[in-house]
């Protein structure tokens, strides 16, 4: 396939200032979804952070808020107890207003109970069919919890985490404060009252909030991903290959036209020269380059031609005038 | 006359930047014209050969570039 010089010149110089865009077209795009994927992750990360944080100081506050309602219970017991010396364990346990001291609501899923200190054994509780059990009998099925109430010799308050299961069976994190109130019974008992609740009940709110960020992130997530597929690869990348296009082909026009101008010139002059025709065989090249020299040249060439044909002319009309 | 042949070959390189390979020849022809052979061609004898290469080179060159041509010639020594 024949192709002219401009053709070709037109050619390479769209070749070369497309490649480099396309190379950088395809970089940018990576750049921006690195980019919009970084921004999510470290979002996301704040996210995490803000939950862990909002979530260790509900935990906290619950915490605090269980110490405080073991304590108060252990106050009342005392002042009860200051108020009725002559009541037995027994008759505390009979006497509905003692029941009420003693077994409070704490949150929405604890409550107070109270054991003997001594011999660990129940005395109130929430749920009537646990007063009596013996919480040595914890110690194999669960330790944490029979450590927790083991630590408490010498009537030290004592506080921790153990797994309980609820009522639907499922175990979940249990926080308890033990407490031994001052003042014992008619009978010598010294009751230890202790709080416990589920720690998921403090987190709750943070995790709906969890829960709603990660919602939002996700739908960031999306939106970014969309806005950065539709406006690097449909938009921006498009009119810059396109204004890139035009602005190379127009330089290439004009820089191609400046050297294929001239020495289309110097063609049609030859293709004249070939025929015979020596007629205005001026050249008008005024290049400054080697185009310029070569018209130059050829200039000579078509003057010497010139010539040694009118020489040759001039000889032959010699010869048939002798 | 080495100084001679040399200052010729000046003379013909000068007329060979515009008038080609035919330079020796054309020189040769405008010695003649001038009544004298190039061989003979001295700075002392160049005017009328310049005179012929500045009136016979428009022929085939602008005037202009003959004019420049023989003046060149003129100014040339050996």
């Amino acid at each position: 396939m024949r192709l002219s010089i401009r053709s070709r010149l037109v050619a390479v110089m769209l070749a070369i200032s497309l490649v480099p865009l396309c190379i950088l077209g395809c970089a940018s795009l990576q750049d921006a979804n690195r980019l919009s994927t970084g921004i999510a992750a470290e979002a996301e990360a704040i996210g995490a952070l803000s939950i862990d944080e909002s979530t260790g100081a509900l935990t906290a506050l619950g915490t605090e808020l269980v110490r405080t309602k073991a304590t108060d219970v252990a106050r009342q017991v005392e002042i009860y107890l200051a108020d009725h010396p002559d009541l037995t364990l027994a008759d505390l346990q009979a006497d509905p207003a003692f029941q009420a001291i003693v077994v409070q609501p704490v949150g929405r899923t604890g409550s107070t109970m109270a054991m003997d200190a001594d011999t660990l054994v129940i005395a109130f509780h929430e749920n009537p069919g646990d007063v009596g059990v013996d919480l040595h009998e914890r110690k194999e099925t669960n330790p944490a919890y029979y450590k927790l109430l083991q630590s408490g010799w010498g009537y030290i308050d004592t506080a921790g985490t153990f797994a309980w299961a609820d009522g639907s069976g499922s175990v979940r994190d249990r926080y308890g404060y033990f407490v031994v109130a001052g003042a014992p019974t008619a009978d010598h008992v010294y009751l230890r009252v202790g709080a416990t609740v589920y720690l998921d009940e403090f987190s709750a709110p943070a995790r709906e909030t969890q829960a709603r960020i990660e919602e939002r992130l996700a739908a960031a997530k999306a939106a970014i991903a969309e806005q950065t597929a539709a406006m690097s690869t449909q938009n921006t990348i498009l009119l810059l290959t396109l204004a890139t296009m035009g602005a190379a082909a127009a330089v290439a026009f004009l820089v191609s036209a400046s050297i294929t101008g001239p020495i289309r010139r110097l063609r049609d002059l030859a293709d004249r020269v070939s025929m015979g025709d020596m007629e205005e065989t001026a050249i008008e090249i005024r290049n400054e380059d080697e185009i310029g020299d070569l018209a130059a040249s050829f200039g000579r060439m078509i003057v010497s031609m010139k010539y040694y044909m009118e020489k040759a002319a001039s000889a032959s009309e010699r010869k048939e005038e002798a | 006359m080495a100084e001679q042949e040399r200052y010729q070959r000046m003379v013909v390189s000068t007329l060979a930047r515009k008038l080609g390979p035919a330079a020796a020849d054309f020189a040769q022809d405008m010695a003649a014209r001038a009544g004298l052979r190039f061989a003979d061609l001295s700075p002392a004898n160049v005017e009328g050969f310049a005179a012929n290469v500045e009136t016979h080179a428009v022929r085939y060159i602008p005037a202009a570039d003959a004019r420049f041509v023989a003046n060149v010639i003129r100014k040339l020594q050996a």
